[in-house]
């Protein structure tokens, strides 16, 4: 049965016991050697969960609000911990130690026999300060100043301001607390023939025991499973925990937790608005858009009886967070508008500087709506201002942040990979040189991930590795939720790259159940998924799979909130639109992306821009008459990706373009496509991309095929070692498409291998060839009448 | 049986009147009785049969009333005073026109606190009720129709509206008088006549007044009630007989479960110091009747004396559950906290206590103790007037307004305030003490002397710091021969309670005294038994004895 919970200010039951082993630690009632580890769980009982670690599974209530036998455990613990640390030391000495300490707590709770008794205890708790009383030799005063004595004090502050009404909840509570001590009370009673003479005659025990049977008032009676008394200050600091906790770290409310909140009634809860914010996110987690708009508001509006106009701002911000999340970005913007007005008007910069990189990442991911935001500053002017105003405040997070927001910038805007170096360097070097808080190992993950994506984008995946696993490491068991399925999904994305196929997906599918309770963190693993296994089936050919995902993909771009994604989302319909023969709907899909890129400087994405420029080639190059045509797209592409670094667009357009060039002049073009491939080859190796590599080897194994034969007539041995280069050319391409299991492209590879060995007159090999070519149109038949009916 | 169906009729009729206290009494009082023998239930049956017949012939009058009556009584349950008083308007019945008028009365009292602004505020004490010009008027209107009020209930209204608009005594006297010579049970209006009486002479002489009265000298039933009024005029003017004994063991008989008797039983104890004798009377009560909270506030006044903390914080607990918003709650929880000298807090329940029953006599007093401790000397002057002004027959509400202007060096006006609280208690040596220091201080030593002397003669033991007090006034007259008659009667002392800081100071006058007269011997054994005292005076006796014996050992 639930117990009732009451609230004041500062005391609690659990308060009790902590007090009787600091007034034990001033009367010297314990052994000098078992002061260090008493001492140690009088800070670790007072500090409650300031000090708790956010990822432990113990639960928190009973960190902020431990129960007597707890209290007495640890206190067990912290000496005999102690005194094995101390190797002079013998066992039995702790456990003596650890009896007397106990037996000392449990005698001075249960020698409180009435409310006087209680009363009178927590009021003189304040002659354990200095200056209350004529200082006793024997007794060690505390100063009120001290870590003890400031939690004596408000004891004894408390006690003073105590209604009596309060006090008998207090006494009540605190009866029912020490009550799961009594066996062990009473063993210890008997063993030590503890009898406690009560301060009144038998007499008036009696008549009290009379006047309390004869009593009828069921209303007046207890709660039937007791009552717990809980303090608001520290109920205000374990909600605030948790909401840290569950906004840093996902996962639930704990049931104890949930139970105090549930016995709360409104105006309780009133005193301690941080349960709305909690509810905020659960209702948030769930998705529920009209439980969280409501709970915030609750949130807020209890916050402000407290603290007025101070708070109006980070409301608003907390509204605008709340709307974008659910797609609302007019009102976001509608909300992060006024809120930077007020945060102006009250002066509160740091406010202000939050806020304008909540505005830069918004409209970074929503560069449509950039328009629409006519009151603020441009990109440029924000930047500017935060990086000024970040260092004025010396706010040092912001301050990094700002230079991460300018080297995004240009990376949208194509800016060479020496500036955004050099703003991503800035931004670690402010980071690294702060203290190791929870808040700037936050911030250095997310300063990681955008190194990951620079990286990635520029095509050195050991870089990208490097700040993967750096993010992760220095984050350790503090990292985010949502950054650690952020990093993963970037790592299962260079697993896939480099055709570990299997792993990555079996890697995204592990963190599914993690992200099954998160709305937000659902929708982000589950389109990055999605998008993957499309790309997958793509090349198994399994195209009405893929299209099915593509319509859900569709169905969902409009809460799609990240303007990337929905660019990875077109460009793979446009692949699919290409891979089943409509070039036309391709065609339109590209330009339709392209003119939006295009539209104003906001909008600009240049890896994106580039990327479809490819995609438009690689469309005309498979379905034009005239391919030609796709020749000055690509060589533009290669010069814009030339100029950002963006090695790996530069070897996908440098593969396009030998394929192109193949295709219009397949003889005069074969010696330029060869030399351009073995120039590029390091390169495409590097990026370490299984099937930009494997299609590096299919054509280099095509233009070997394409030389004149008489040309090689003279050096049979040299034209052994070609064909014989060539051939194992072909199996590195085959093995690679194989292992990604692009069916068409294992396709094209065989039919130049059994081009190869008719060349070589390997009857063998050819056979073996069409065998295989025969099983892959059967395998792709099948994968393309795959339904999921 | 007739004063059980006296008391049965009553606790109706009163309910029916809204006179919620007194009926409870009267309810109370015929639950008090012993239970009915099958025999007197059989009787009692019969009897209410042929009753019923009877006072099912309502009153004409009333008949007429009955509907606009019933309806008037649902508002005044729902506190609606003025709507109450507005429907009866034009009714003619005894019942009615009282019911209007003490609704109007009520709303006035309402009204009256809420302009009041707070307990010790500005306006506390200082807003009065509005309505009882015309209440009066309205009374004496019916009185100037029918002759005279022959109605007891409006009797009893018209001394409650005289009371409080004209502080004129014996008028309220007089018409609560005649309401009880009408109708004897209704025990709030023998409430007010005690509250009216000033002096314990003047209740005896109203307490004569009803015995002579045939109607109750001759009906049991009546006689019954007068005894009642006896027994607490006496305890509540603090005058303890073997009178009062006997009255309130006959009345024990009569009502052996009465909670009411036997409280006034402990009161009775109570004011005589016997502290434990009402404790163990208020315990029994509280055991058969725990939900009890009438008078409780008194038994935490001695349990407060009695200095028994523990209990204190029961009675207090248990209080608290029962109703949290009494008066009586609220003192019990500032008596502990004063019993644990938390005077601030105890000042705040007492207030809670007043802002629930500005009548509360006790709280004032106990309030006005409080702020002494506090040294606000002010607020404590305010609060005993308070307390006097509700209720002049306190002598601890004078006797604090004594020591509150003493603290002020205001010694004359202490005097008179001393000299009001021993005219209430006059057996009581504090009072006597209090007037003879504040004559000291005054300069009048001989006035001093009779007080002391007085506060020697009704105290029942010798007190060895009257008698050196004595001693030491005598000094100031120069009447020496008495001086050492006092010092030797304060030093033979000893043998009963041993050596005491008066004793000490005796013997030390005495050792100086004999060696002022060359007594030697005398001096030097005065000065060698002072053992007991300050540093500084056995210092001195030894530089006597000394002396005493150089001087001696030369002869």
């Amino acid at each position: 049965m639930s117990r009732k919970p009451i609230f004041t200010p500062i005391l609690a039951s659990s308060k009790v016991p902590i007090l009787v082993l600091i007034t034990g630690y001033c009367h010297k009632k314990f052994p000098s050697r078992s002061i260090p580890p008493i001492l140690s769980t009088l800070v670790e009982l007072i500090e409650g969960g300031k000090e708790a670690n956010s990822t432990t599974d113990e639960d928190i209530v009973s960190v902020f609000f431990p129960s007597l036998n707890k209290i007495l455990d640890k206190i067990e613990r912290a000496i005999v911990e102690f005194v094995s640390s101390d190797e002079s030391r013998e066992q039995n000495e702790a456990h003596k130690d650890t009896l007397q300490v106990q037996n000392y707590v449990l005698r001075k709770l249960w020698s409180i026999e009435d409310i006087d008794s209680f009363y009178s205890f927590l009021k003189e708790s304040q002659n354990l300060l200095v200056g209350k009383v004529p200082k006793k030799s024997s007794t060690k005063r505390l100063y009120s100043s001290s870590f003890l004595g400031k939690f004596v004090s408000n004891i004894s502050v408390a006690a003073n301001i105590l209604g009596f009404e309060e006090t008998i909840k207090l006494w009540t509570a605190f009866c029912d607390y020490r009550q799961e001590s009594y066996e062990r009370w009473t063993i210890q009673a008997r063993c030590e023939h503890i009898h406690f003479k009560s301060k009144q005659s038998e007499h008036d025990l009696l008549v009290e025991e009379q006047i309390t049977e004869n009593l009828d008032i069921p209303a007046a009676d207890p709660a039937p499973g007791g009552v717990e008394v809980y303090s608001q200050v520290d109920l205000a600091q374990l909600l605030e925990f948790q909401v840290h906790k569950l906004q840093i770290y996902a996962g639930k409310v704990p049931n104890s937790l949930k139970m105090i909140l549930l016995s709360m009634s409104e105006s309780q809860r009133s005193i301690v608005p941080s349960s709305y914010y909690i509810d905020y996110l659960e209702y948030w987690k769930s998705g529920d858009y009209e439980g969280s708009f409501n709970a915030l508001h609750r949130y807020f509006d209890y916050m402000m009886s407290n603290k007025q106009q101070l708070f109006y701002h980070y409301a608003l911000l907390s509204l605008a967070t709340l709307h974008a999340s659910f797609g609302s970005d007019d009102e976001a913007l509608r909300a992060i508008d006024e809120a930077i007005l007020v945060a102006r008007e009250n002066k509160d910069l740091d406010c202000l500087n939050y806020l304008l990189t909540w505005l830069f990442d918004f409209l970074k991911s929503r560069p449509e709506l950039s328009n629409k935001l006519t009151s603020q500053p441009g990109r440029e002017q924000i930047l500017q201002f935060l990086k000024l105003k970040t260092k004025e405040n010396k706010n040092q997070v912001l301050q990094s942040m700002a230079y991460q927001y300018e080297a995004i910038k240009q990376m949208l805007e194509g800016f060479p990979l020496r500036k955004v170096l050099n703003n991503l360097t800035r931004a670690f070097y402010i980071l690294l040189n702060l203290d190791s808080s929870l808040n700037t190992k936050l911030s250095f993950a997310r300063a990681c991930q955008l190194a990951v994506t620079a990286w990635s984008r520029v095509g050195i995946p050991s870089m990208t590795r490097l700040y993967i696993n750096a993010a992760l490491e220095s984050a350790g068991s503090d990292i985010s939720i949502f950054d650690e399925v952020e990093l993963s999904l970037r790592r299962a994305n260079l697993m896939y790259q480099s055709g570990e196929t299997e792993a990555a997906f079996k890697l995204l599918e592990s963190y599914e159940p993690q992200v099954s309770g998160e709305a937000a963190l659902m929708k982000s693993w589950q389109t990055r998924y999605m998008i993957l296994k499309v790309d997958y089936w793509l090349k198994k050919c399994r195209y009405n799979q893929a299209s099915i995902l593509l319509d859900k993909l569709r169905c969902q771009t409009c809460e799609i909130q990240e303007h990337e994604l929905k660019c990875e989302v077109n460009y793979q319909l446009a692949c699919f639109q290409e891979k089943v023969g409509n070039a036309t709907e391709a065609i339109q899909i590209i330009s339709r992306e392209l003119s939006h890129l295009k539209e104003h400087e906001y909008s600009y994405n240049n890896f994106w821009a580039i990327q479809f420029q490819i995609l438009y080639a690689q469309v005309v190059k498979e379905h034009s008459s005239s391919p030609e045509r796709a020749l000055s797209v690509l060589l533009s592409s290669l010069k814009t990706a030339h100029k950002s670094s963006l090695l790996v667009l530069i070897v996908r357009a440098t593969l396009l373009l030998c394929e192109l060039l193949l295709k219009i002049d397949p003889i005069n073009s074969a010696g330029d496509v060869n030399e351009i491939l073995r120039n590029g080859m390091p390169n495409i190796l590097m990026i370490d991309n299984l099937w930009l590599s494997s299609q590096a080897y299919y054509l280099l194994a095509k233009v070997a095929t394409m030389v004149p034969v008489d040309n090689h007539q003279a050096d049979q041995q040299q034209m052994r070692a070609t064909l014989d280069q060539t051939m194992s050319y072909l199996q590195i391409s085959l093995e690679g498409f194989s292992k990604l299991h692009d069916f068409k492209w294992i396709k094209k590879t065989l039919q130049i291998q059994q081009s190869l060995s008719e060349l070589m007159r390997d009857s063998e090999l050819s056979h073996s060839c069409q065998m295989a070519m025969s099983k892959l149109d059967q395998q792709i038949q099948m994968e393309m009448a795959y339904d999921s009916c | 049986m007739d004063l059980r169906n006296s008391l049965l009729e009553a606790a109706t009729v009163l309910a029916d009147l809204h006179l919620y206290q007194a009926s409870k009494w009267a309810a109370e009082a015929l639950n008090g009785m012993s239970p009915l023998t099958q025999e007197q239930i059989f009787a009692l049956s019969q009897t209410k049969h042929s009753s019923a017949k009877k006072s099912n012939q309502l009153d004409p009058v009333q008949l007429k009333d009955a509907e606009r009556i019933l309806l008037a009584s649902s508002y005044f349950n729902c506190k609606e005073f003025d709507r109450c008083g507005h429907v009866l308007k034009g009714c003619k019945s005894n019942k009615a026109v009282f019911l209007r008028l003490y609704a109007m009365y009520l709303s006035g009292e309402k009204r009256k606190q809420f302009d009041s602004d707070g307990v010790l505020g500005q306006k506390d004490g200082k807003t009065s009720n509005m309505a009882l010009s015309q209440v009066l008027k309205e009374l004496s209107w019916c009185k100037d129709v029918s002759g005279r009020l022959d109605d007891p209930f409006l009797l009893y209204l018209a001394g409650i509206v005289t009371l409080k608009s004209s502080n004129d005594f014996r008028s309220a006297q007089e018409l609560f008088y005649q309401s009880l010579t009408l109708y004897p049970f209704n025990w709030s209006c023998w409430r007010e006549l005690i509250e009216c009486l000033s002096s314990f002479q003047e209740a005896i002489s109203m307490v004569s007044k009803f015995s002579r009265n045939s109607r109750f000298s001759e009906n049991r039933s009546f006689h019954v009630m007068v005894v009642f009024f006896e027994v607490v005029v006496h305890q509540e003017f603090f005058q303890g007989s073997t009178e009062v004994n006997n009255h309130l063991n006959f009345l024990l008989q009569l009502f052996p479960r009465l909670s009411f008797v036997k409280i006034q039983q402990a009161l009775v104890c109570y004011n005589a110091l016997d502290y434990q004798a009402a404790e163990s009377i208020f315990d029994s009560v509280l055991t058969s009747d725990p939900l009890r909270l009438d008078d409780m506030d008194t038994y935490s006044n001695i349990l407060y004396v009695m200095e028994k903390k523990s209990k204190l914080s029961f009675l207090a607990q248990h209080a608290l559950k029962i109703d949290p918003l009494r008066p009586e709650t609220c003192c019990i929880v500032a008596n502990y906290y004063s019993l644990k000298f938390d005077h601030q807090k105890a000042i705040m329940y007492y207030k809670r206590a007043l802002s629930l029953d500005r009548n509360c006599l006790s709280a004032w007093t106990l309030m006005g103790h409080e702020f002494v401790e506090l040294k606000n000397s002010h607020a404590a002057i305010e609060s005993y007037r308070r307390a006097v002004d509700s209720n002049n027959k306190d002598f601890r509400a004078w006797y604090g307004l004594g020591q509150a202007y003493e603290v002020l060096d205001m010694n004359l006006y202490s005097l008179y305030y001393y000299q009001r609280a021993c005219e209430l208690k006059p057996t009581d040596k504090r009072m006597w003490q209090a007037i003879g220091n504040c004559c000291e201080k005054l300069g009048e030593f001989e006035d001093a002397v009779k007080s002391y002397k007085k506060a020697l003669n009704v105290s029942s033991e010798t007190d060895s710091s009257i008698l050196y007090k004595l001693a030491t006034l005598y000094s100031e007259i120069g009447d020496s021969k008495n001086t050492k008659s006092y010092m030797i009667w304060c030093l033979n002392e000893e043998a009963e309670e041993g050596a005491t800081d008066e004793s000490s100071k005796a013997r030390l006058w005495l050792a100086k005294h004999e060696l002022e007269a060359q007594n030697w011997q005398q001096a030097y054994k005065y000065a060698t038994d002072l053992t007991y005292g300050t540093s500084h005076d056995i210092e001195e006796a030894r530089s006597i004895a000394r002396e005493a014996g150089e001087r001696k050992s030369k002869e």
